[in-house]
């Protein structure tokens, strides 16, 4: 049962650590979920993961980081022009929840990515998921498959994000 | 197109034409008249005995009711059009594959639907147990292939591919692009499938806690456009004058949870019907041997556990299930977590057998997601979650994870006492 607190210290480390290195940023729930499922990608972890037009989701984050707000590890606010705003608990501190590896995994996660925004993320996420569940590996391929999710973005701008974030190669 | 109609306990007449009548027929769908929706919760309710083959045709006929409600108003059509690019031609390809989809969401469930899960084989290539959806899309891709592609009936009027139907259910978004956006009718937090067990169980069972008002669910059903700083995406929602019926709805699910599928004697029965699986055979065929696959239902099953007689297979026919000897509250502290860790300690020491049960597994049979929002769509569009909205709703999504521990019935008393003796 101890494990179901691991989740949740997983999301206040992950709040915690961006909103550290990036205070102006506003983490919602699309940057969790979109970390998340890289989380999971580099930690082998186990989130069911789904896919939908709107990129990859999982229901039990969701979970955790409602279990992380009635834990007093986050505070979620809704700002009905902008969406959520999470930021983590001054009083409260569960990382002895989960393991250095976790830790450094969500450092790197947070170094490499934690400055997209939740859209860049959430194209960044998909085409990760592309390539890992539906055997797209091909560059074109991939931008393709993101731009035909998101027709309003240029061609340009969205291989410059999948490039900036290494899913596909620099000469592409 | 001849038309065919089915008369169904929950509907009452849903029809479907002459190609949905010839996928119907296909022995691959048939079997799923031989799995059981509920496994053995008969053995607590004695009324659920109903299969995946009603359930099917029942989030088949509600999924097109969505589609719709959705697609008949202007503004979600505009909606589409802008984001998808539609016209009217692709509105009619699409319903019916929303359709297909619905119809063969569970096609690829083992036997005893979710209880034989655990004896799903290991994907070596993901280091993961596969789900009954691989089997569900290796089933369209494979036997359903042909009587899917070839009617004359698709063939002329809307071309529809077995590998688009699969990749609707799979979320393949690389072979449907945007098209995969009515992924969230047949999987999201408003999907046919979860919309129509609430009533279909709870008419079975004999239960009222599953009933909510369908008929304005489906008129309330809207689009909406997600703030840019969340994602900016289209989401499917309530219109605002309608929130109270997504509220209803968020009350069934957690009715039919606490009293139903997380019933304690009703979890008894699953694990002790897993064990008896996995005593009968070690796992079931991998998705690419789909045709072995298929042989297993209910049915056959039965006749295997029946065959190999095992302890707990026997326990099963004398109804004489695993007791529970303490459970946490709904929403446990630490301190009720760690009197659980204790209990588990002693009975160790003891040598006593005992399960923990805990929520996570069942809340993902029964969709049951405590962070998944409905969304409420203002008239401009405006998005925001049903939990703004509603006390209830936002006090029910704070994740229920109650905690139990079972022992075998002859040691409930021996296991009692050294619990007393614990908390002394």
């Amino acid at each position: 049962m101890k494990e179901m607190l691991k989740g949740p210290a997983i999301i206040y480390y992950l709040v915690k650590q961006l909103k550290e290195k990036y205070p102006d940023k506003q983490v919602g729930k699309t940057v969790i979920q979109k970390l998340m499922y890289l989380f999971e990608s580099k930690s082998n972890g186990d989130f069911e993961f789904t896919m939908y037009h709107y990129g990859p989701y999982s229901s039990k984050v969701g979970e955790y980081v409602n279990i992380a707000e009635v834990l007093g590890l986050i505070k979620t606010e809704w700002k009905p022009e902008k969406g959520y705003s999470i930021k983590p608990s001054d009083s409260a501190d569960f990382s002895d929840e989960i393991t250095s590896d976790e830790k450094k995994i969500i450092d790197e996660l947070v170094n490499k990515y934690g400055a997209f925004s939740a859209v860049e993320l959430s194209i960044i996420a998909t085409a990760f998921y592309v390539k890992n569940n539906f055997e797209v590996n091909d560059a074109h391929q991939i931008v393709k498959t993101v731009l035909s999710l998101k027709p309003n973005n240029r061609k340009e701008w969205v291989e410059n994000i999948l490039r900036n974030a290494g899913v596909i190669d620099a000469s592409n | 197109m001849k038309i065919y109609e089915i008369r169904d306990p929950v509907y009452g007449f849903i029809s479907f034409n002459e190609w949905e009548r010839e996928i119907i027929n296909h022995p691959a769908f048939q079997r799923s008249r031989r799995i059981r929706q509920l496994a053995f919760t008969d053995l607590i309710y004695p009324g659920a005995t109903h299969t995946r083959f009603e359930h099917s045709i029942g989030v088949m006929h509600l999924a097109t009711k969505m589609f719709d409600a959705i697609v008949q108003k202007d503004k979600n059509k505009r909606i589409l059009k802008d984001y998808i690019g539609y016209n009217e031609a692709g509105f009619a390809k699409d319903r019916q594959l929303v359709r297909l989809g619905g119809l063969l969401h569970d096609v690829g469930h083992a036997p005893f639907s979710h209880a034989s899960e655990e004896i799903l084989p290991l994907n070596a290539e993901k280091e993961k147990p596969y789900k009954h959806e691989d089997y569900t899309v290796a089933i369209i891709r494979g036997p359903l292939k042909e009587v899917i592609e070839d009617h004359k009936f698709n063939r002329t009027n809307y071309n529809i591919s077995a590998e688009e139907v699969a990749a609707l259910i799979e979320g393949n978004v690389s072979i449907l692009g945007p098209r995969s956006f009515w992924k969230i009718l047949i999987s999201s937090q408003l999907d046919a499938d979860r919309s129509d067990y609430l009533l279909r169980d709870s008419l079975h069972i004999g239960v009222k806690y599953g009933l909510y008002d369908i008929d304005r669910l489906l008129v309330t059903l809207t689009l909406g456009v997600q703030p840019k700083e969340e994602s900016e995406e289209v989401v499917l929602g309530i219109s605002e004058g309608g929130w109270h019926v997504a509220e209803s709805l968020i009350i069934a699910r957690y009715q039919m949870f606490t009293q139903v599928y997380y019933h304690k004697t009703r979890r008894a029965y699953d694990y002790m019907l897993k064990e008896a699986l996995k005593e009968t055979i070690k796992c079931y065929p991998q998705p690419t041997e789909i045709g072995e696959f298929l042989k297993y239902d209910d049915y056959s099953m039965w006749n295997l556990m029946k065959e190999k007689n095992s302890e707990w297979f026997q326990r099963i026919l004398k109804r004489d299930h695993i007791r529970m000897i303490a459970e946490t509250k709904e929403k446990p502290l630490r301190e009720e977590i760690g009197y659980i860790e204790q209990i588990k300690g002693r009975l160790e020491e003891k040598a006593i057998w005992f399960w923990e049960d805990t929520p996570e597994e069942v809340k993902s049979w029964y969709k049951i997601k405590e962070g998944e929002e409905i969304e409420i769509i203002e008239d401009n569009g405006k998005v925001s979650p049903l939990s703004i909205y509603s006390t209830i709703v936002n006090s029910l999504q704070r994740q229920f994870a109650k905690s139990r521990i079972y022992v075998k019935h002859e040691e409930k008393k021996k296991a009692k006492k050294i619990i007393n003796m614990n908390r002394g």
